[in-house]
């Protein structure tokens, strides 16, 4: 049976709705909303304390590094799922008081909330 | 700006409001504590008291470790606590302030805080001085790491005590340690994995899953506030770590990642193994309620 074009228009403007609606509900992490969150890494590569700085400012970059090239983190606020990636701001400090402010100000520039010191 | 960081406890941190630092070890006051458990219980000479002191790099926070709560403790557990010696960070050569505390101060246990390189030229000079049999050596966290033994030589080393407190080491099992090793692998590629890589990525883990649960509160990263991350990351208890670290715990206001330490102990082949496990150490700095 042949349905009228005006019924047949609310008919798929239904299907639409419902089938966006089940999306919505069951989308995974692959329709995940991406997004960035700035991280500053303020590493000690060089200066006095380098010798026990340098492995401990590895360790720092790396597992956030691994967070990323493993496709990110997933979270979920308000009922939304998000993926997330870090963007790394990294800076030597050379164990230098100066410098470290310096690179604080660089990663707030960039609008880090987050940092990490070695 | 949420701020996890590698180093200790300090009092500094405590003068700023709101609280945003997250700390990678307890205080050297809440370490020496445990420290001066493990020399009462090490020391068999019943006819006297042991004597414990400290050579520090001339630093704030190795001034801050000469607490007069280690004296006390010391006290209380029949340790006799000598005041400490201090060298500058740039120092080279040792001999002064060595011949000072074993052949003057006859101290019994020496703990030594300095970074890897400070540390090697310190232990180098001890083996030059024919001290080493003369007291118990004992390192701090931040120089428990192979390339003492490659600057020193693991013949110097072998036998020097070290406190373990900010992260396992690379001798501990589970999964995070295989994690550790993965990344290492990974990233690395060369080199000798150490008791300070594992140490970076334990505060890495920590900081993430503090920035991971302040996400979920706020959604867009847009939103996120520094003392958002630090709010989220006192909710942390009883946190699996995989050998990293023990499971973490973490109770406002102390800042700490963990507050435990245990004594580890070079060995001949450059290896750092634990001899005690765990031990809680009392927060000191900042805690209106500390009790000795």
């Amino acid at each position: 049976m042949m349905l009228p074009t005006r019924k047949k228009n609310i008919f798929f403007i239904v299907l639409a709705v419902v089938s966006c609606a089940a999306m919505v509900l069951m989308c995974g992490p692959a329709c995940a909303k991406n997004v960035k969150v700035p991280i500053g890494l303020n590493l000690e590569l060089t200066g006095g304390l380098a010798a026990t700085k340098l492995p401990v400012s590895y360790g720092l970059l790396d597992y956030i590094k691994y967070i990323n090239d493993e496709g990110g983190f997933e979270y979920k606020a308000n009922g939304k799922a998000y993926k997330a990636k870090y963007d790394i701001i990294w800076a030597d400090n050379g164990f230098s008081v100066a410098r470290s402010m310096t690179n604080v100000r660089r990663f707030a520039g960039k609008g880090a909330k987050v940092i990490l010191t070695a | 700006m949420a701020h996890f960081t590698y180093g200790p406890t300090t009092k500094l941190i405590f003068d700023h409001k709101p609280q945003l630092i997250a700390t990678g070890c307890p205080s050297g006051a809440s370490r020496l504590s445990g420290v001066i458990d493990w020399v009462a219980a090490d020391w068999k000479d019943k006819s006297r008291k042991p004597k414990f002191t400290s050579l520090c790099y001339e630093a704030t926070t190795s001034r801050q470790s000469e607490d007069p709560n280690v004296f006390k403790h010391g006290k209380e557990k029949g340790v006799e606590v000598l005041p400490w010696a201090y060298y500058s960070f740039v120092a080279t050569d040792f001999g002064t302030e060595l011949r000072r505390i074993i052949k003057e101060n006859k101290a019994d246990y020496v703990w030594l805080r300095g970074g890897a390189a400070q540390v090697a030229a310190i232990m180098k000079d001890v083996v030059r001085l024919g001290y080493k049999d003369k007291a118990k050596w004992i390192i701090t966290y931040f120089s428990l790491d192979p390339v003492v033994g490659k600057l020193a030589g693991n013949d110097v080393m072998e036998g020097v005590y070290g406190v373990n407190s900010d992260a396992g080491v690379p001798t501990d099992k589970g999964w995070g340690i295989d994690l550790v090793k993965k990344l290492f692998k990974k990233y690395r590629k060369k080199g000798e994995l150490s008791q300070l890589y594992i140490t970076g990525v334990h505060v890495a883990m920590l900081a993430h899953e503090s920035v991971k649960r302040a996400l979920e509160k706020v959604g867009n990263p847009k939103k996120l506030t520094g003392k958002g991350i630090i709010d989220q990351y006192y909710t942390i208890k009883d946190f699996d770590l995989g050998g990293v670290a023990p499971k973490a715990t973490i109770n406002y206001p102390n800042p700490a990642m963990m507050s435990k330490i245990r004594m580890v102990q070079w060995q001949k082949d450059g290896a750092i193994i634990p001899i005690t496990d765990w031990k809680d150490v009392p927060w000191v700095y900042g805690n209106p309620d500390f009790k000795d």
